[in-house]
């Protein structure tokens, strides 16, 4: 790049400014405000300064160290932008309006040089360029960001353990059941079975919209694995659709108990509870002798 | 190597597994209860597995083993206190142990037996009637 082009854009900065700032107050992708004007001002100023800095007639390729601190002030606006909600054309646009206003500037200067002219637009051409695709990338970061956080938070919470009954536990599944979620409704059910020592819990599928081969695998290892721990579990919330499903994927639902609704569902499980706490805890030996007490020997030994 | 302990509560036969064992001491096991449900009239085991948090194929065997065997000579087998963790790796494993009742606890496994027996008792005096 020609030292004359960097003098000029010094030269002129006073009016690529507010040419800038123009343009910006204009689109309307700023909701703009009398007294955000200082503060936009200084920041295409401090933009335009460090821009100019970069320029020299050596250093124009855009992936020398020298543009480093440049690309980390299109970085913290295009970060700034997101924040306030603007779209990534309206971003992008931010630094492409530059464009415009530095070619014009140019087209006057260099008027009867047109190979000069077409070269001189090329270099810039290209650095605004790549300065609009770091706008881009930071937007899409961004956003990548937030669908990771937000999916991690979905994780955390997609998993409620309730205390229906004494004795009773109930885990409604809502939404699409994935390996990562289905071992973990898993995890914190056998858990929840192990701390409380609870007999039953039910399971309960109405919030999820679509059972594949794979989803149901996963919720009937579930029930087989609370089965092994010595709990029943039964699931319910099976809608006509996820019903007929079933049967066409000839689906082994094996020995667990499967209930229309919710309701049906607790009727059921307190039945189960009911049968067990008939009897009272360790009523055993209460009528056996002494001596057969005593009889509490290591077999092994004889 | 040191034996499982097999203590006899009444017509029970409890084994409570302390420690991770090794193969040859669930082999043991299971033919000293073979031995016992033989020379005497048990009516139930009890495999208290509560303090076991590892448990391969080999040993989802053994107590598949255990509850057939015991089945075979008239008494009922009852797993209980299974870790969460090894409910995880016997499914996966697709060890699901249909014939083997299973109990959160102890307590609650000699309780099924109790509510067991006295069902039976009722039955029989009933009968006699």
């Amino acid at each position: 790049m020609k030292s004359a082009t960097v003098d000029l854009i010094k030269r002129d900065e006073q009016k690529i400014l507010d040419e800038w700032l123009n343009v910006l107050k204009q689109s309307n992708i700023y909701n703009f405000q009398i007294s955000d004007e200082p503060e936009l001002y200084n920041e295409i100023k401090n933009f335009l300064t460090e821009l100019s800095d970069v320029l020299t007639p050596n250093t124009f390729d855009v992936n020398s160290p020298e543009f480093i601190p440049l690309k980390k002030m299109v970085v913290e606006i295009a970060q700034k932008n997101t924040a306030l909600g603007f779209s990534a054309k309206e971003s992008a646009l931010y630094i492409f309006s530059l464009k415009n206003i530095l070619f014009n500037l140019l087209l006057e200067e260099y008027e009867n040089d047109a190979l000069v002219l077409v070269k001189e637009i090329k270099i810039l051409s290209k650095i605004i360029d790549e300065l609009g695709t770091i706008i881009f990338d930071t937007f899409v970061a961004d956003r990548e960001e937030i669908i990771k956080r937000q999916r991690q938070e979905l994780l955390e919470a997609s998993t409620p353990i309730i205390n229906i009954w004494d004795g009773i536990l109930g885990v409604p599944i809502i939404g699409t059941i994935d390996s990562v979620r289905a071992q973990q409704i898993m995890d914190t059910l056998l858990n929840a079975i192990n701390d409380t020592g609870f007999d039953v819990a039910i399971i309960d599928i109405s919030g999820v919209s679509t059972l594949d081969t794979v989803t149901a695998q996963h919720i009937l290892k579930t029930a087989a694995a609370a089965k092994l721990m010595g709990a029943t579990c039964i699931i319910s919330g099976i809608s006509p659709n996820i019903a007929q499903t079933i049967i066409n994927l000839d689906i082994d639902l094996g020995q667990t108990i499967t209930k229309g609704s919710m309701s049906e569902a607790i009727k059921t499980a307190l039945e189960i509870i009911g049968r067990k706490t008939k009897k009272n805890i360790l009523e055993y030996g209460k009528n056996t002798s002494a001596e057969d007490r005593k009889s509490i020997v290591n077999l092994n030994t004889d | 190597m040191e034996k499982i302990p097999v203590l006899k509560i009444g017509n029970l036969l409890l084994i409570s597994i302390q420690t991770d064992i090794y193969d040859s001491q669930g082999l043991q096991l299971q033919d000293d209860i073979a031995n016992l449900l033989q020379r005497h009239s048990f009516r139930g085991v009890i495999l208290d597995i509560s303090s076991l948090s590892i448990v391969d194929s080999f040993m989802g065997k053994i107590i598949n083993n255990i509850a057939s065997i015991s089945l075979v000579m008239g008494a009922e087998t009852v797993v209980s206190g299974m870790q969460p963790a090894v409910a995880i790796t016997l499914v996966e494993l697709g060890l699901e142990m249909p014939n083997v009742k299973t109990t959160l606890s102890l307590e609650k496994a000699i309780q099924f037996f109790n509510e067991k027996f006295n069902r039976e008792t009722d039955q029989d005096g009933s009968s006699q009637e």
